[in-house]
């Protein structure tokens, strides 16, 4: 028979290794789930950084159409920018996007097109993905010219019929989102989205609420070739279960806005861009009213030497400076910019800046834009 | 507890000891090399930032030169940078709206543009450097552009020129 302290040094020993084992296996369990949450982290930091380096300089190439590729990941825009992950978000400006961005085959379609009214503003920048569905209702006027102002590579829906009960026959594509466009020429009373309810077909109404969306754009002002080129007004609706309700009511000036729209399925994060615009708006303006303030001090008439003195005649200059005033004060209307005036002082009405800068072209003289 | 026990404690208690010493020398290896690593990569993302804030500064509409919009390539207008450095106002570094506006794509840094042909001259369009500590400056990226000056000098007969200068970009980050 074991003795009494043999019996009490073999259980010591077991206990002691049944700690020493448990305090050992903690340590690298906790190791091994640490070292996981870092390099979940450093994953998405480094996406983070390099999207951002990506996006940026696509940003720069306007007209051009990027299909980049990324890991596995779901990006986040809101009004405080892009999030991936988990992570801090980071600001690119004047950007448009879905508020959810994931891709099932892993890309990303970057459009870049720049602003201009009539000076150059800003670059705006779309983020699409091929996993959103974009339908152009069958009642939607413009369609060629909304099809054509859409990127390549993203999915659109549109209808060779004109009849609205076409909505239903759609066919599910499984996209997680799904944004209904319709486009309406100013004053001809077209049917809102808050009138289809009926005719939505039956997959669209058991997603989930906030990925169905709808947008409805009424063109006031449609330039000849570039119909959608002028202003309007943009009307934003979400998906209540059984129909649309209008959010919120925004205007835009030039199809670069109107495309701004129809990415943007959230009209707080469209506004926090728009307000963006404004303010990049006002700063460029301010550069180039400064600019043309000193044209003005330099070409007054008999101030400049000969034989530039005719840049003077009639001061276009001075002109401009008011007219880039004018501009300003009508962007900045509250509670909405008054942009159908804004337009009308860049293109339409006599002496518009335009016309002013085409005009100083014609007689060689420094251009204001 | 017999002697023979107590020596086969002192041994496992011994082994325990020297497996978790060399458990601390493993990881303060490990940190110091990622310590490194990630100087090396902090070094590399500064350097990378100063190329994409030059990039960025580059292609502003603000300071591009244009005809009729349509873009000059490599091309900053005098007047318009000129306006903008009256906007941005270096002397109010961190105050002023409009710099708060420029700040997300330039950070802290600094920007200037100098002009070395046919005359000598500089502009600092964006200044806002770090008040001191653990900041670090990364190396200055340099990119040559074209400096146009729409107006030449009418008083005294001297057409539109084209200037040749560079950007010179300095990032600061922690």
């Amino acid at each position: 028979m074991e003795s009494k302290k043999g019996v009490i040094e073999v259980q010591f020993n077991w206990i002691f290794i049944l700690v020493a084992g448990a305090l050992i296996l903690t340590l690298f369990v906790g190791l091994v789930q640490k070292q996981g949450t870092i390099s979940n982290q450093k994953r998405d930091v480094d996406i983070r950084g390099k999207l951002n380096t990506i996006l940026v300089s696509a940003k720069q190439s306007v007209g051009t159409q990027f299909v980049i590729s990324i890991p596995k990941t779901e990006i986040t825009f809101g009004c405080n920018g892009y999030s991936v992950g988990g992570t801090n978000p980071f600001q690119l400006g004047e950007s448009f996007s879905p508020s959810m961005i994931k891709s099932s085959d892993n890309t990303l379609v970057l459009q870049s097109l720049d602003w201009s009214v009539p000076y150059r503003i800003s670059n705006f920048q779309y983020i699409l993905t091929p996993d959103v569905r974009y339908v152009i209702t069958p009642d939607s006027a413009y369609v060629n010219d909304v099809r054509r102002l859409l990127p390549d590579n993203i999915s659109v829906t549109y209808f060779s019929g004109t009849n609205i009960a076409d909505l239903g026959g759609m066919d599910d594509l499984n996209n997680y989102k799904v944004r209904l466009i319709s486009v309406e020429e100013g004053g001809s009373g077209g049917q809102r989205p808050s009138a289809y309810g009926g005719f939505v077909p039956g997959w669209i109404v058991d997603m989930k609420k906030e990925d169905v969306t709808a947008l409805h754009v009424v063109v006031m002002e449609s330039p000849s070739g570039n119909p959608l080129n002028g202003w309007g007004i943009l009307e934003f609706y979400s998906w209540d279960g059984s129909g649309f309700v209008l959010d919120k009511e925004y205007r835009y000036v030039k199809k670069e806005t109107m495309l701004g729209a129809i990415v943007t399925d959230n009209h707080e994060t469209f506004g926090c861009v728009f307000e963006r615009v404004k303010s990049k708006f006002n700063m460029a303006s301010d550069i180039y009213r400064k600019k043309s303030e000193s044209l003005d001090g330099l070409y007054q008439f008999g101030v400049a030497a000969p034989y530039e003195g005719h840049c003077a005649i009639p001061s276009h200059y001075t002109l401009a400076v008011s007219k880039i005033d004018g501009m300003k004060t009508e962007m900045n209307k509250m509670p909405q910019p008054d942009l159908e005036q804004l337009y009308n002082k860049a293109y339409k009405e006599a002496g518009n800046l335009a016309t002013m800068n085409r005009e100083l072209l014609q007689k060689s003289c420094p251009l204001i834009y | 507890m017999g002697k023979k026990a107590q020596i086969r404690m002192s041994e496992s208690i011994a082994i325990m000891i020297v497996f978790f010493v060399l458990l601390v020398f493993g990881i303060v290896f490990y940190s110091q090399i990622e310590r490194r690593n990630i100087g090396v990569a902090i070094s590399s993302s500064q350097d990378l930032k100063a190329v994409e804030v030059a990039q960025v500064f580059s292609f502003l509409p603000e300071v591009q030169c244009t005809k009729e919009n349509i873009v000059i390539n490599n091309c900053f207008d005098l007047m318009k940078l000129e306006s903008l450095r009256h906007w941005v106002d270096p002397d109010n570094a961190g105050t002023n709206p409009v710099e708060q506006y420029y700040y997300p794509m330039f950070l802290m840094s600094k920007l200037t543009v100098r002009q070395i042909y046919p005359d000598a001259g500089e502009m600092v369009i964006y200044d806002l450097e770090p008040p001191g500590g653990e900041w670090t400056k990364s190396a200055a990226t340099q990119i040559p552009v074209s400096l146009y000056n729409a107006t030449g000098d009418p008083v005294a007969g001297r057409p539109p020129f084209y200037a040749f200068g560079y950007l010179e970009v300095e990032v600061f980050s922690k």
